[in-house]
Formats: C-alpha cells, sequence, structure tokens
C-alpha cells in the first residue's frame, strides 16, 4: 500500500480519536454554528498539514490541543476578514456530521462561563475541564507553572462568583 | 459548584457526541489536494511580490545613483527613494520570515505572539503610507524622468512639486481610510489579547 494512503488511513484514525475535543475546542471559541463549521476545517486541515511532521517528543494529546487551540484562538482574531470565496467553499465541504445541541442544563451554563472568558483563559480551562496536569497545560500553553496556577486559581474564584450568583439568580425565580 | 462536578459534566458531552459526530472519510482523504487561502497566504503573496519589486527598483536605484553621484539633486530624492525601499524590504522580509518560522504546533503563548507581531507590522504598514506616499511621490517622479525621459524637471515651476506633495497626501488619507476599516479593531483586540498574556509574566 503506498504510503500516502497508509498516511490517510492512520489520520482518520487519529480524527477519530480526537474528534470530540475538536468538536468543545471549537464550541468553546465559536458560539456561531456557521462560523464554528469554518473553524472545525481549519482545525481538520492544520492538523492534516502539520500530522507527517508529528514530533513524537510530545504526547498526541499536546500536539493536538497546541494545533486546535492556535488554530481557534487565531480564528477569533481574523474571523471578520476572512474573504466569501473561502467562507462559501467552506461551507461546502464538511469532513464532520455533527449534531451538538447542548440539552443539559449544567453543560450549557458550563459553556456560558466559558463564554466569559479570555481567549487564553479559555485554552487553560478546557485542558483542566480534559484532565490535564500542569506540567502538560505549561507544555501546551508555553507558560510558566506560576502563570498556570495564578490563572487556574483567578479561573475557580470567577467560577465560584458566576455559579453562586446564578444558583441565587434561580431560587428567586 | 465543584471543579470536579463541572469536569464530570463537561466529559459527560462526551458520550452525546460520540454517537452525534460522523466523519465524512471521503472528503477527508481528499484532504491533501485541498487548498485553502487563509489571511496569512495572502499576507505571503503581498510580501514576496513586494520582494522582488523591491529589490528590481533597488538594483535601478543603485545605477542611478552611480551615474549621477555628482548631480546633487537628483542624488538626493534618489537616495531618499533607496532609503525608503530598504525599509519597506526590511519589513516585507520580517513579515516573511515570522510566517515561515509560524507554527501552529508550538506552544500557545509562543504562537499568538508571533501573529500579535503579524498584525502590528501590517498595521504598521498601512500607517506608514502616510509618510511614505507624500515623501515618496515627487522623488519618485524626479529620478524616472531623468533616467528614462533624461528630463530635468528643476527647469519646470517648482509649483508642480507642491501641488504633487499636496495631491499625495490627500491619497494617502483616502486610502488608509479604506484600509484602516478593519485594521482599528484587529489592532485593539491584539493589544488586549497580548496584556492578557502578560498580565501574570509581570
Amino acid at each position: 500500500m503506498k504510503e500516502s494512503k497508509l498516511q490517510e488511513i492512520h489520520f482518520i484514525e487519529y480524527l477519530e480519536s480526537c474528534k470530540k475535543l475538536i468538536i468543545k475546542v471549537s464550541r468553546i471559541y465559536c458560539k456561531d454554528p456557521e462560523d464554528r463549521k469554518d473553524l472545525i476545517q481549519d482545525i481538520i486541515l492544520q492538523l492534516w498539514r502539520s500530522y507527517p511532521k508529528y514530533d513524537k517528543a510530545y504526547a498526541i494529546s499536546t500536539w493536538t490541543y497546541r494545533i486546535a487551540l492556535n488554530v481557534s484562538i487565531s480564528f477569533l482574531r481574523k474571523a471578520k476578514t476572512r474573504n466569501s470565496i473561502y467562507t462559501s467553499y467552506q461551507q461546502q465541504a464538511e469532513y464532520f456530521h455533527i449534531d451538538d445541541t447542548v440539552t443539559d442544563s449544567n453543560l450549557e451554563q458550563l459553556y456560558n462561563f466559558i463564554e466569559l472568558l479570555k481567549p487564553i483563559d479559555k485554552a487553560l480551562m478546557i485542558l483542566q475541564l480534559e484532565g490535564c496536569k500542569n506540567k502538560e497545560i505549561s507544555s501546551v500553553m508555553g507558560m510558566s507553572d506560576t502563570n498556570i496556577s495564578t490563572r487556574k486559581q483567578r479561573i475557580k474564584d470567577k467560577l465560584k462568583l458566576y455559579f453562586e450568583t446564578y444558583k441565587q439568580q434561580y431560587n428567586e425565580i | 459548584m465543584k471543579f470536579e462536578e463541572l469536569s464530570g459534566i463537561w466529559n459527560s458531552a462526551d458520550i452525546a457526541l460520540d454517537k452525534s459526530i460522523k466523519i465524512n472519510k471521503d472528503l477527508v482523504k481528499n484532504i491533501g489536494i485541498t487548498k485553502v487561502r487563509s489571511g496569512l497566504y495572502e499576507i505571503k503573496l503581498t510580501a514576496v511580490a513586494g520582494i522582488v519589486v523591491g529589490i528590481i527598483f533597488l538594483n535601478f536605484l543603485f545605477g542611478f545613483i552611480y551615474d549621477n553621484f555628482f548631480e546633487f539633486k537628483f542624488l538626493v530624492p534618489a537616495l531618499i527613494l533607496l532609503l525608503i525601499t530598504m525599509f519597506s524590504l526590511i519589513i516585507e522580509v520580517y513579515k516573511l520570515t515570522l510566517i515561515y518560522t509560524l507554527d501552529s504546533k508550538s506552544p500557545v503563548a509562543e504562537a499568538q505572539k508571533k501573529l500579535i507581531r503579524l498584525k502590528k507590522l501590517e498595521i504598521l504598514d498601512t500607517y506608514s503610507l502616510y509618510i511614505i506616499i507624500p515623501v515618496y511621490s515627487a522623488p519618485f517622479i524626479i529620478v524616472i524622468a531623468k533616467a528614462f525621459l533624461h528630463l530635468n524637471l528643476y527647469t519646470f515651476s517648482l509649483n508642480w512639486l507642491i501641488y504633487l506633495t499636496a495631491g499625495s497626501i490627500v491619497i494617502a488619507v483616502i486610502l488608509i481610510f479604506f484600509l484602516r476599516k478593519n485594521l482599528g479593531k484587529n489592532l485593539s483586540k491584539s493589544i488586549a489579547f497580548l496584556n492578557g498574556l502578560k498580565e501574570d509574566e509581570d
């Protein structure tokens, strides 16, 4: 079998293993469903381009997080400038068929909370929710352990305040 | 709500997602031949074109300076053009270097800092037109007229120089008005993002 064919098969298997992560990251960085489709395409394209150069010195998860988060954060800032040809092309081609409607109200609240965070803190929150240890988070983010810990504490404080306010409002109703 | 509970909620979404996502394998197989135009692709193309034109023009300028080295009135405009062209070339080369070293596999903070630097360069590039167009236009016409038509524009009334400079300022203002529509927004977003990155490093 040709090497390129083999690589395609491996990539599809790999994509199968990380598809949930891609969807969740895109959900965090893109509220609009159409923009989200674009973002997913961007992430997959970037993963595919980088796949042959995957450095085994890093865990595959670290590598995937870096690409998905970098593409998402950059996407956020260039979203307004993308041209129409690019957009229409992207809408025609969908690598995933997704139904990611959120039915769980707790999950909805969690997404709403993350929506309030800065792009870099969103990334940190995703990594923490995914269960990454501090070492992996600092490797993905390129930040010191102290920086990560300070940010994590700040996010936890915000989170506490957010859910307390939410609970209060819920009880009033 | 405790963080552990949230982690549970986050992971419970996996089960639902697992069932609702189907990979379009046929499309993924064709991904290798897919060409996607990104914002970076356009910047890269502009930078390469800028470098090629810049080098050709530099070559011409060096020849012109050599031929007119002792004619001060032609040497000065040529030197002005040389300085501006070299400045633009350095910016374009730096932009290309940033694009080629941009790697989405690198740590998030590092990659994003590079992207912001690139964005700032784009903005600097646009706003520098305010200075470059008025300063460039008169020397450019003087040098081109002398080199290709053997015409000494200084023999005419110098009013044309004033009108040309005034006209080029108007052109620069109009041009930047159209170019900067997205720039202001991008710059403030980029700076806010960079400050967000820095806040815990200080």
